[in-house]
């Protein structure tokens, strides 16, 4: 009895260790839960994006590959496969070349928890849509990457035009899309000033 | 520019019989008849970007391009460089077309409750009553904005929630709600945590809590009062189940409406201009969703 006693508050505890902020509101309900995610956002421009960028390419977006609750257990990310075209800039540090693949780590989805699941929608960028042509400004993490800014440094391109995949905070000139050389003029200048 | 005419007839949508901001219109000639209008000369310019299919659920709030909104109760005529959609306000049916003036006839304004929830029902809002407010971060204005951010919407609630500063730990519940920093909050300046919410009147059951960002060269810490406060207040809205503001630029920027615009409406149902100082007004309403008169719950 002791023993069994003894086996259980092990147990407990382990699960408390394991235990993540969404997981426990999921145990708690006991069903399946959504959440939207309205982060403040803030006004971006391509300066501040291309600051953080470790890398900015071409790219088709490619299959779902799965979600997870995050390491820090607040939130969900989808991981797709990201087929890379051509590469606009790399950073020193960078090995990815055009023709190969990554996996872009994206905020949201639905992930598994406790026998139900856990959605998180974020109001700023929905899912990517397989098979859209994209430019990517990405940050790396680990051997994942990540969008720049989470919802911003990611452009669908259509006949020429490049428009910001967020619904939400992006330079005003940039709204209903342009063309893309001038943005590519923009990245070069910001890459520019970055250099220096 | 280079768009072309959208004929568009608005249908609005009556918020004064409404139980909820999102429940279908009432006759609007009925509720036009009901108002002695008075022309009021237009004060709104902007630029058309787009005309969406309006429906009782897009009407939200008179949107103005490129400029703060500007608008007060009554008729107004815009130019063609204006455009009406997205909007909470009662409008008059109208014929747009991109190159003539048009008229529209503002008639009054709830808040853009926001309507992708946690639950199926009611949006996401706080219980009715003195909800405390707590955080364990100190310095860099904290305690100020706070302050600030709470009196104002105290000052605009009628009483019907109650933000109550305090230095104690809350601890947990709907009636509490938990300031801290959390890497989490990428992407944006501040979010709020999730939590849950009865399925069906929307009241939230779980914890409440308002996440800033820490970890990267911008944390909240550089934000200055005005900002801290202004995010901070933006945050509390959300948990009231208030909507962000429609100009999908800055959260987190002092230069923008604190939440949707209706927002922006005065208790005598007048459109103010922006700024930190115009909060939710809540005159002739109720909390939660029910009915509203002018503008505010």
């Amino acid at each position: 009895m002791t023993l069994l006693l003894a086996l259980s508050l092990f147990a407990s505890a382990l699960l408390s260790q394991d235990e993540t902020y969404l997981g426990q509101l999921v145990r708690k309900e006991g069903k399946s839960l959504e959440f939207v995610i309205r982060p403040a956002v803030e006004w971006q421009s391509i300066d501040k994006l291309v600051a953080k960028s470790d890398l900015i390419a071409f790219a088709t977006v490619g299959t779902a590959l799965g979600a997870s609750i995050t390491a820090d257990g607040n939130d969900v990310r989808t991981d797709y496969r990201i087929q890379l075209k051509e590469i606009v800039f790399a950073s020193d540090t960078e090995t990815r070349a055009a023709d190969s693949e990554l996996t872009l780590s994206q905020l949201g989805g639905t992930a598994p928890v406790a026998g139900h699941t856990v959605t998180t929608k974020h109001v700023p960028l929905g899912p990517l849509e397989p098979g859209s042509n994209v430019l990517l400004l990405l940050r790396r993490v680990d051997e994942k990457y990540r969008i720049v800014n989470e919802y911003f440094g990611i452009f669908v391109v259509r006949e020429g035009i490049a428009t910001p995949a967020s619904t939400n905070a992006f330079d005003q000139t940039y709204r209903s899309g342009k063309p893309l050389p001038d943005v590519l003029n923009e990245i070069s200048a910001a890459l520019a000033k970055r250099k220096k | 520019m280079g768009l072309p005419p959208k004929p568009l007839a608005l249908r609005p949508r009556s918020c004064e019989s409404a139980h909820d901001p999102l429940a279908q219109p009432v006759s609007f000639e009925r509720r036009q008849r009901a108002e002695n209008v008075k022309l009021e000369p237009a004060r709104s310019r902007g630029q058309v970007e787009s005309f969406p299919q309006a429906d009782e659920r897009n009407l939200k709030v008179l949107k103005f391009t490129n400029q703060p909104y500007d608008v007060t109760l009554g008729e107004h005529t815009l130019t063609s460089l204006s455009y009406a959609s997205d909007t909470s306000c009662n409008l008059t049916p109208m014929q747009f077309t991109q190159d003539v003036p048009f008229k529209v006839n503002v008639l009054n304004c709830v808040p853009d409750f926001a309507t992708e929830e946690v639950t199926s029902g009611r949006p996401a809002h706080l219980p009715a009553g003195t909800v405390y407010v707590y955080t364990a971060l100190t310095g860099d204005h904290m305690s100020d904005a706070i302050e600030d951010a709470t009196n104002k919407w105290n000052a605009v609630l009628g009483g019907t929630v109650t933000f109550e500063p305090t230095d104690t730990d809350c601890v947990s519940g709907p009636n509490c709600i938990r300031i801290t920093e959390n890497v989490a909050v990428t992407g944006g300046c501040a979010r709020t945590a999730p939590t849950t919410a009865n399925s069906e009147t929307g009241v939230i059951t779980g914890n409440v809590g308002i996440w800033l960002r820490v970890g990267e060269e911008e944390g909240w810490r550089t934000y200055g009062l005005n900002t801290l406060t202004y995010v901070l207040a933006h945050e509390l809205g959300h948990h009231l189940g208030l909507d962000d503001h429609d100009d999908e630029s800055d959260y987190c920027s002092t230069t923008h409406s604190v939440m949707s615009s209706p927002m922006l409406c005065e208790p005598t149902g007048i459109i103010a201009n922006v700024g930190i100082d115009n909060w939710l007004p809540v005159k002739n309403s109720s909390y939660g969703g029910a009915t509203t008169q002018t503008c505010g719950f």
